[in-house]
C-alpha cells in the first residue's frame, strides 16, 4: 500500500491511528476532456456529422427512390455551374435578401427613434410595434394572402372603395408577388431591427444630445453627428444578421407565395430538388453552396466584430 | 501516455454509443409473434368526418383484435412526399399509406411493396376493373388497391351561360377553337365575369392541365421508349390556347395565385363561369351558393375540348391507393385490416362522409339502397353520372399520365415534383414567352433530370 506519511511506531505510545490511503489522482486533462464532453458529443453529432454527410452526398447522384448512390466527384457542382435556374435562384436570392434588409433596416431605425420618443401609452405602442415578430409565419402568410386576395380580401375592398373605377392588380399574381413577398417580410421582420436599435438609443449619453442642442444641431444635424454614429455598430450587426437570416429564409416565402419561378430563393430551389425531383445529390450540392456562402457571411461577420472589440478596447 | 490512450478510448466508444442511441430505430411495428402488431396509417383524406369514420373503424377493428392499435394519421397532398421520403430515409415507413398512383410504380421498382392481392380477392370481383389494372403490375400481382375514386370534370354555372343563349353550354363544344367562341360570348354576356378558372395555384393547376390538355390534344408526355416528349407540336399547341384563353381574358387573372378553397368560391359566388373540379365542390357550392339549384344553376360535363392536332379528350382519375409496405413486422395483420376496411358497412361509413368525392370502388355499391339514400347522392347524382361515365369512357387516365402505357413508366414523380411545366407554362402565359422556345427549355430540363432513369 502506498501512502504519503511515514508511520512511526514509538515504545510506550499507541500507534498514531493510519490515515486512509489517497486514491491517486487523476490529471488535469481528464478533467478538461470530461468536461468538454458533451459539447463535443453535441457539436460533432449535430453539427459536423449532418454537415460531413452532406458533404459526402452532393458527390453523389442519390435519389430518394432509386438504389442508386453513385460517386459523380464534382459533377453536380459543375451541373449547377450550368444551371440558369440556379443563377435565377441565387440572384432572386440576393435581391429578395439585399431589398427586404434594406428597408428593414432604413423602417427599423425610423420607427426605433419615433419608439424613442416620450409619449402616452409608449410601452403599449411598443409592443404593437414588435407584435409582428412575435406571429408564426403559418399565421402571417395566410392573413397576408387573405387581405390581398383580389376578390374579398381587405385590398381589394379598399380599392374598389376609395378609388372606384380603379384598374385593381393581383398582388398574388406571378407579376406582383415578389413585391409582395417584399413587403410582407419587411413587416414581419422590420421589430427585430426596430428592437435592436432601440436597446442601443436607450444607452446614448443624453447630456451628448443636450450639449448639442444647447450649441444650435437640429434634429437632422443630431442624428448625423451624433445619433448614427452611435448606431453604427448595431446597424452593421444588424445588416449582417438579416443578410444571413433574409438569404436562408424559407418559411415565409414558401407559405406566402409559393413556390414559383419569381420567388425561388436558393432555399426554395434546394426543396424542389429533393423531394420535388427526389434528386438527394443535386440537392445536397445547392446545400453545399448556400452552407458555403454562409461561412463567408458568418467570417466577415465575425471578423468585424473581433475588430470592432478591439477598437473598443 | 497509455492510460490517456486508454481514456481517448473509451470517450469516442461512448460518443458513438451516444450518437447511436440518438439516432434511434425504427417506430414501426412491433410483431414479435406475440399477437400484438402496431399499424401506421397514413391516409390524405382529412375532412373531420372522414377521420372520424377511420378511427370508428379503427375502434372496432381493435376491440375485435386485442393487441393490434392502428395510428391514424391524416397528411396534406402537399406534404405526403416531404414526409414519405423522410420516413424512408430514416428506414421509418409507415404499414399503410395514400399515394399518388404515379409512385405505385416507383415503389414497386423499389422492391418496398407488398402485394394486396388477399384485399382484392376478399372484394370477391366486386371491384372495379379499371381500378384493379391500374396497379396489376407486370409481375401480374396487385401492388395498391383504391380506397375511392372520382374523375375531372367541366364544372360550369349553367344560369350564366343562359345569358348567352346563342353560345351553349359545354356540353356543345368539341373544340378549343369552339371553346374560345363561346367563352368569349359567354363574357360578354356576363360582364365582369371569367368564362374560365382554374383550379388551385399554378403549383396545383398547371401539371394537371397540361397534361390534360395535351392528352385531349394527340400528345403524350412520353414516347413510346418512355422518354419524355415535351417540345412537341401537340405541347406548343397546348401552350398557343393557354395564352391566347389569357391574353383575351377568357381565363381568369386568378388563374394561377387563387387558393384551391378561393377557385371553387370564384365558381359558387359567380366570379367564374367554369372551372375544373372534383366532386368535392359541392360543399363548397352548398355553404357559399345555396340558392343555386344543383343540375339546374350549377352543372358538369365531362368530356374536355379537344385540340387541333387531338382526336378524343382525357379527363383525370382520382385514384389513390392504400398501399403496403412489405418490410413491415405487422404487414399481415396489416392486410386483415384492409380486408376490414373494405367489408361493407365499414366501407360505406368511409365513403359515405364524402360521397360525391369518394365515389366506391365496388360496383355493387352504386346500387346498394343505404348509398342511394345519402342526401348529397340524392342532390348531386347528375355529377356522379357522370363521372361514372368517364370512367366506363377509358378516356380517365391518373394525374401525368396521358396514355395507359406510361403508369408503367418510375418517374413520373419526378417529372411532376420539378416544376418543369410550370415554369414552361409561367413563362408563355405570365411572361410572354415564346411557346416553342420555352417548350424547348423545359425539353432540354426534364432531359437532364430524367435520362439518368431510362431503361435504355
Amino acid at each position: 500500500m502506498l501512502t504519503d506519511t511515514p508511520v512511526r511506531a514509538e515504545a510506550g505510545t499507541s500507534p498514531p491511528p493510519v490515515k486512509p490511503a489517497r486514491k491517486p489522482r487523476m490529471p488535469q486533462w481528464f478533467w478538461g476532456v470530461l468536461l468538454v464532453l458533451p459539447s463535443a458529443v453535441l457539436v460533432i453529432g449535430v453539427i459536423a456529422v449532418p454537415i460531413a454527410y452532406l458533404a459526402r452526398l452532393s458527390l453523389t447522384d442519390a435519389h430518394a427512390y432509386l438504389p442508386r448512390i453513385n460517386d459523380v466527384g464534382l459533377g453536380n457542382f459543375a451541373d449547377l455551374a450550368a444551371s440558369p435556374q440556379f443563377w435565377q435562384s441565387l440572384r432572386t436570392t440576393v435581391v429578395y435578401a439585399t431589398l427586404t434588409v434594406a428597408i428593414q433596416l432604413a423602417l427599423g431605425v425610423v420607427v426605433a427613434l419615433l419608439m424613442h420618443q416620450k409619449f402616452r401609452a409608449r410601452g403599449l405602442v411598443r409592443l404593437i410595434a414588435i407584435a409582428p415578430y412575435m406571429i408564426p409565419a403559418i399565421i402571417v402568410a395566410l392573413v397576408w394572402r387573405w387581405l390581398l386576395e383580389p376578390n374579398n380580401g381587405a385590398y381589394s375592398w379598399i380599392v374598389r372603395n376609395v378609388i372606384p373605377g380603379a384598374d385593381q392588380v393581383n398582388l398574388l399574381s406571378p407579376t406582383w408577388i415578389f413585391v409582395s413577398l417584399v413587403v410582407v417580410s419587411v413587416w414581419m421582420y422590420t421589430p427585430f431591427v426596430v428592437i435592436s436599435v432601440l436597446a442601443r438609443l436607450q444607452t446614448i449619453d443624453l447630456s451628448i444630445i443636450e450639449a448639442a442642442t444647447v450649441d444650435g444641431a437640429g434634429p437632422w444635424r443630431r442624428f448625423w453627428a451624433i445619433i448614427l454614429p452611435e448606431l453604427s455598430p448595431v446597424l452593421l450587426t444588424l445588416v449582417l444578421l438579416r443578410f444571413m437570416f433574409m438569404f436562408t429564409k424559407f418559411d415565409i416565402v414558401y407559405l406566402f407565395a409559393g413556390t414559383g419561378q419569381e420567388v425561388r430563393t436558393l432555399p426554395l430551389l434546394t426543396f424542389q430538388t429533393i423531394f420535388g425531383e427526389s434528386r438527394l445529390g443535386a440537392g445536397a450540392t445547392l446545400a453545399m453552396v448556400m452552407f458555403g456562402l454562409l461561412v463567408i457571411f458568418t467570417t466577415v461577420y465575425l471578423r468585424t466584430m473581433h475588430r470592432r472589440s478591439e477598437e473598443t478596447e | 501516455m497509455r492510460s490517456k490512450a486508454r481514456l481517448v478510448t473509451t470517450l469516442a466508444i461512448a460518443s458513438v454509443a451516444a450518437l447511436t442511441a440518438c439516432s434511434g430505430g425504427s417506430s414501426g411495428g412491433d410483431d414479435g409473434g406475440d399477437g400484438t402488431a402496431t399499424i401506421n396509417l397514413w391516409h390524405t383524406e382529412s375532412t373531420p368526418i372522414t377521420v372520424e369514420a377511420m378511427q370508428a373503424i379503427i375502434d372496432e377493428y381493435e376491440a375485435a383484435n386485442p393487441g393490434v392499435e392502428i395510428i391514424q394519421e391524416t397528411v396534406g397532398w402537399g406534404d405526403l412526399q416531404v414526409k414519405f421520403q423522410a420516413a424512408l430515409a430514416a428506414g421509418d415507413l409507415p404499414e399503410i399509406t395514400h399515394v399518388e398512383p404515379m409512385f405505385v410504380r416507383t415503389l414497386y421498382g423499389q422492391d418496398l411493396l407488398l402485394p394486396l392481392d388477399e384485399v382484392v380477392e376478399s372484394l370477391d370481383g366486386d371491384y372495379l376493373p379499371q381500378l384493379q389494372e391500374m396497379f396489376e403490375l407486370e409481375d401480374g400481382h396487385s401492388y395498391g388497391i383504391v380506397h375511392a375514386w372520382g374523375t375531372d370534370t367541366t364544372t360550369y354555372r349553367a344560369d350564366l351561360y343562359a345569358n348567352a343563349p346563342d353560345a351553349g353550354t359545354p356540353a356543345d363544344v368539341t373544340t378549343w377553337e369552339e371553346s374560345i367562341e363561346q367563352w368569349t360570348a359567354v363574357a360578354e354576356a356576363n360582364p365582369g365575369v371569367s368564362p374560365l378558372l382554374l383550379a388551385g395555384s399554378a403549383a396545383h393547376n398547371v401539371n394537371e392541365e397540361v397534361y390534360l390538355w395535351l392528352g385531349s390534344n394527340g400528345g403524350t408526355l412520353f414516347d413510346e421508349d418512355g422518354h419524355v416528349t415535351i417540345d412537341t407540336p401537340q405541347m406548343i399547341e397546348v401552350l398557343e390556347y393557354w395564352k391566347e384563353l389569357k391574353d383575351s381574358g377568357l381565363l381568369s387573372p386568378q388563374w394561377s395565385s387563387a387558393a384551391y378553397a378561393d377557385s371553387l368560391s370564384g365558381l359558387a359566388n359567380g366570379d367564374a363561369a367554369t372551372i375544373y373540379s372534383f366532386g368535392r365542390a359541392v360543399y363548397t357550392f352548398q355553404e357559399q351558393a345555396p340558392d343555386l339549384v344543383p343540375g339546374e344553376d350549377i352543372q358538369v360535363y365531362g368530356p374536355r375540348p379537344i385540340g387541333p392536332s387531338g382526336d378524343d379528350w382525357i379527363t383525370q382519375l382520382d385514384a389513390e391507393p392504400f398501399v403496403v409496405f412489405k418490410d413491415s413486422p405487422d404487414a399481415d395483420a396489416t392486410v386483415d385490416f384492409l380486408k376490414f376496411f373494405y367489408e361493407h358497412d365499414n366501407y360505406l361509413s368511409w365513403i359515405g362522409t364524402v360521397p360525391t368525392q369518394l365515389l366506391p370502388v365496388m360496383p355493387s355499391m352504386f346500387e346498394d339502397p343505404e348509398w342511394q339514400a345519402l342526401p348529397e347522392v340524392q342532390n348531386w347524382d347528375f355529377w356522379i353520372d357522370v363521372q361514372r361515365e368517364a370512367l366506363d369512357s377509358g378516356r380517365a387516365y391518373p394525374l401525368m399520365v396521358t396514355s395507359p402505357e406510361e403508369m408503367q413508366l418510375p418517374y413520373l414523380s419526378d417529372l411532376y415534383g420539378s416544376g418543369i411545366l410550370v415554369d414552361m407554362v409561367m413563362e408563355v402565359v405570365e411572361s410572354g414567352g415564346d411557346p416553342a422556345e420555352a417548350a424547348a427549355t423545359a425539353q432540354q430540363r426534364a432531359d437532364e433530370l430524367l435520362s439518368p432513369q431510362y431503361q435504355d
